[in-house]
């Protein structure tokens, strides 16, 4: 009944008079949309069979419920993720927050640098810092522990990343740049007169920041802490690269266990209960992150009239910022680099010494298996460029369907799209495997193909493409493209020749930022990589765990420098367009 | 130097030519049918870690010397594979869901072709019509399915640099010195066979593993040898067949490799042709290679193992050579003898368990 309802009301819409432009960009956004629903429903109907699922003989059962809830390596693994992502958050929000600040709301010089160095510093492979972090604090090989030891004559060492602080505090680090990127919209948009009227009234500088500017921010600074904590509870870098050694499993890890597991098949049942648990985790994130931000108006102070952000002269601090910001970077990024650089040219990993500066050598760049190299970056090359290509069509085609075309029931486009933000996208890579395997096997060989890898990818990135391409697309008037169609112009014409032109900024930032993720990206490949289908940081994963550091820490090293020239050109284009700053 | 290069490369070539014979007509025919199958298909897919069989460097010399040997042209692809365990559970995954294999020849250890077992993953082959009097019963099992590469015995390794004292036996481990800084492998390997009734029966060992969990720093995989090296781990209890080990040490690493005096047990490595792998006449004939005697010198010059129970062996001679000083002969630990092994096995379930909790306690 409900479906002749839709159905007549889609007749009698206006949208039944597109043309075949229009309707072919529905069918695209109608067809991605229930390929999404269908791969966590997917998960769940696999995580309720027993057996293997497409055998007759499977039945209906909750045994992997019960296996996942009965084992108390469970608990360990969702204590260890809660406390993993908790560190995270707290790290990423105590620099990302003041430097959002500095950003915003100081006269910090060379805020444009900051910038740039903030969302470039998102880029670097979480894998890279993690291995750098592991060659400076491990308990026993970490530089900083060898000389802290000998220097005060410790019996143990003082510090020990392979513990759920140390790997959230790098996952930390790697989540600063988000905090940063969420928080200054915040302090950019806040009006300065709560601040001014407290200042008028005597309060100190810390008064006014805990008691006025933070309250203010909290909606947003909470916001950024659901959305942080979302990652973080799904991140498969940091705690594979520190936490897998010493059997220090969080969510993800712990999945990729049950996919391939050391003494039995893979567990796809068990790992589909686990999906569907964070699925319903996820969900109720959401459902948390969108009542925040239906509360927000009660800390809405923008007014109609023209106002500036109060902009706080930094006099003898300035030093203090800079210094802040420059352990930031160090740090974050420039230590573990050096590290990586260190670890490769040794035979193994050392503390500098004469004999260290003497064992020196490219052994391990030229012992890399060079075949399975070349084969990873053309793989990572392709993909790097049909991902941002197709995700970005269908974005578009997204927000066509959601923002000017008047289907009835638009809005639900616009939910499904959001959905891989919402849900970890590890869940997708575990439900195209199933997908793969168990649905589409015979009909379409899909696993350890490229394409597998393009689908999943698209399907994690459509929800950065369509937040891009809505927002751009808002800001174009309608009118445009209505003296375009009553030129007589198609539905086609309208978007090729007015619409594409109009956001092609946006789709230019949009597809460098979508290919340096695509690039670097490794959840999602290693559940789906097979040796026919390898990509780059697979590579660097697959000799992580068959050759030892050195080999991994030379082909990291690889890895970044081929980003260098991406990365060059996306700040280039961040700069002629000013739209990093925008976002 | 320029002179020691020379010395080198004469001395390999002249090795080459006593291993190589570079003459196909002296194959038998089974053996001529196999290679010109095998080259039509192109190529050998294989996965094993970068320090197993010498990793790439391994492949391309299997590959030169199988191709000078049996007249073909075909080109062996290493990649990087996970563990053993793992390794066989991808092809065994692969196999049940009718996929093509990631490898075209499967490595594993006497107790993963025993969990493999029930899966019937390889192929069998005529092996000793490809060899005959040489590939019989002491390079072939399980009806065909499996070739013997190399005899593996129970050991461990440590860092002789880091070490806080030379270890001789298993339960030197349990030494206060050693807390918190020795590994073991996530999979347990070894625990079965140290707590099969030949060597110290279930209650002996999981005594000792209960014990061990206190000592344990983290896992490793038994191709790691860099971690010992660097000294974030100063000692692998077991090693697997501690053949990067060997190699390492050959290099000058810091490490030393023994044989328990209180575990004398030996057991092998193995390859296996998977039914669904992609080339399956070149897999066999990779597998053949490496069971004939100038394949074994070509596994004795990468892993520094044989099968120690073939003659001219040189693991054979360093086995005979343990069993005379300790006064007892080693416990052979063939896929029948895994499988056999019903209290060793549950009992290294138990192992991975305790050590599993235990893992994080240092």
């Amino acid at each position: 009944m409900a479906s002749t309802s839709i159905a007549r009301r889609l007749r009698d819409s206006d949208f039944a008079r597109q043309d075949g432009w229009g309707w072919s960009m529905f069918a695209v956004v109608g067809l991605l949309s229930a390929f999404i629903i269908v791969l966590p429903v997917i998960v769940f109907w696999l995580s309720i069979r027993e057996g293997r699922p497409i055998d007759p003989e499977a039945v209906y059962s909750l045994v992997h419920y019960i296996e996942v809830f009965s084992d108390s390596f469970s608990y360990e693994v969702l204590a260890n993720t809660l406390g993993f992502s908790i560190v995270a958050l707290v790290v990423a929000l105590v620099f990302g927050i003041p430097t959002a600040w500095l950003a915003e709301r100081t006269d910090l010089p060379g805020k444009p640098v900051l910038y740039t160095l903030m969302t470039i510093g998102l880029l670097m492979p979480g894998f890279a810092a993690a291995m750098g972090w592991l060659f400076l604090m491990h308990p026993r090989i970490g530089m900083l522990n060898i000389w802290a030891t000998e220097l005060f004559g410790l019996a143990e060492a003082p510090f020990d990343i392979a513990t759920i602080f140390g790997m959230g505090w790098v996952q930390g680090l790697n989540l600063a740049p988000v905090a940063f990127i969420m928080t200054a919209a915040v302090f950019r948009a806040m009006d300065p007169a709560l601040e001014e009227s407290a200042e008028m009234s005597g309060a100190k500088f810390s008064t006014i920041v805990r008691k006025v500017t933070l309250p203010l921010a909290w909606p947003g600074i909470l916001a950024a802490g659901i959305y942080i904590f979302t990652i973080g509870f799904a991140a498969f870098d940091v705690p594979a690269i520190i936490g897998w050694s010493n059997r220090i499993f969080t969510f993800s890890t712990y999945m990729i266990l049950q996919l391939n597991p050391d003494d039995d098949l893979p567990q796809y049942g068990v790992a589909a209960a686990l999906s569907t648990l964070v699925i319903l985790l996820a969900g109720l994130l959401s459902w948390w992150y969108s009542r925040l931000q239906r509360q927000t108006h009660r800390y809405q102070v923008v007014t109609g009239k023209g106002y500036r952000p109060r902009i706080m002269p930094l006099r003898g601090y300035l030093w203090a910022a800079w210094g802040f910001l420059a352990l930031y970077f160090v740090i974050a990024k420039l230590m573990p680099l050096l590290l990586l650089i260190w670890g490769s040219l040794l035979p193994y990993f050392q503390v500098p010494s004469m004999e260290a500066i003497r064992s020196m050598s490219l052994d391990h760049f030229r012992e890399l298996p060079w075949g399975l190299t070349v084969e990873g970056i053309k793989n990572t090359a392709i993909l790097m460029v049909l991902t941002p290509t197709v995700t970005l069509v269908i974005s578009v085609a997204f927000s066509w369907v959601v923002l000017r075309s008047k289907v009835p029931g638009r809005s639900f486009f616009d939910f499904v799209a959001f959905l891989p933000h919402a849900i970890p996208n590890i869940v997708f890579g575990v439900g195209i495997l199933l997908f793969t395997l168990y649905v589409v096997r015979n009909a379409i060989p899909l696993y350890g193909t490229l394409w597998i890898l393009l689908i999943v990818f698209v399907v994690a990135r459509v929800s950065y493409g369509t937040r891009m391409t809505n927002s751009s697309l808002i800001q174009i008037h309608k009118e445009l493209e209505e003296s375009a169609t009553m030129s007589g112009a198609s539905t086609g014409s309208v978007v090729r020749h007015v619409i594409v032109p109009l956001l092609t900024p946006t789709l230019i930032y949009a597809w460098l930022w979508i290919a340096l993720l695509t690039f670097r990206e490794l959840t999602l490949a290693v559940i789906l990589t097979t040796r026919d289908n390898v990509t780059l940081p697979v590579v660097v994963w697959s000799l992580w765990n068959a050759s030892g550091f050195g080999q991994a820490a030379a082909i990291t090293l690889i890895l970044i420098a081929l980003m260098l020239p991406l990365i060059i050109l996306y700040w280039w284009v961040t700069r002629a367009t000013g739209l990093n700053q925008e976002r | 130097m320029k002179t020691g290069w020379f010395t080198t490369l004469a001395v390999s070539a002249a090795a080459l030519a006593v291993v190589a014979p570079a003459v196909s007509a002296d194959l038998t025919p089974e053996l001529k049918a196999l290679a010109k199958a095998a080259d039509k298909e192109g190529e050998i897919l294989v996965m094993w870690s970068a320090s197993t069989m010498g990793g790439p460097k391994g492949a391309e010399i299997f590959q030169n010397r199988m191709n000078k040997m049996y007249g073909t042209n075909i080109k062996v692809k290493w990649a990087p594979g996970p563990s053993m365990p793992r390794m066989g559970n991808r092809v065994a995954m692969s196999y049940t869901n009718n996929l093509p294999s990631p490898t075209d020849v499967y490595m594993g250890f006497s107790r993963n072709m025993a969990t493999l077992h029930k899966h019937k993953l390889f192929h069998s082959a005529p092996w000793e019509k490809y060899y005959p009097g040489w590939m019989d019963g002491r390079v072939v099992e399980q009806n065909g399915t499996l070739v013997r590469v190399m005899s593996v015995t129970l050991g461990f390794t440590y860092n002789t640099k880091l070490a806080p004292f030379p270890p001789t036996k298993v339960s030197d481990f349990l030494k206060p010195g050693w807390k918190g800084k020795v590994a073991t492998t996530p999979y347990a390997a070894g625990f079965e066979q140290l707590a099969s009734k030949e060597v110290w029966g279930a209650k002996k060992a999981i005594g000792f593993v209960e014990g061990f969990t206190n000592q344990i720093a983290g896992f490793m995989r038994c191709s790691e040898h860099e971690r010992l090296t660097s000294g974030e781990f100063l000692a692998l209890i077991f090693d697997c067949s501690g053949d990067s080990m060997q190699r390492a040490i050959a290099k000058g690493a810091p490490l030393k490799r023994v044989v328990p005096e209180d575990a004398p047990l030996v057991s092998y490595f193995y390859f296996g042709v998977p039914k669904n792998a992609p080339h399956s006449n070149g897999g066999k004939l990779l597998a053949a290679y490496a069971g004939s005697k100038e394949g074994q010198r070509t596994v004795y010059e990468l892993t520094m193992g044989d099968i120690h129970t073939l003659p001219g062996s040189v693991q054979g001679k360093e086995i005979a050579a343990l069993e005379a000083k300790i006064g007892r002969k080693f416990v052979d630990a063939d896929v029948n003898w895994q499988l056999a092994n019903k209290e060793g096995n549950k009992a290294q379930g138990q192992a991975k368990k305790i050590m599993r909790k235990a893992s994080k306690k240092k």
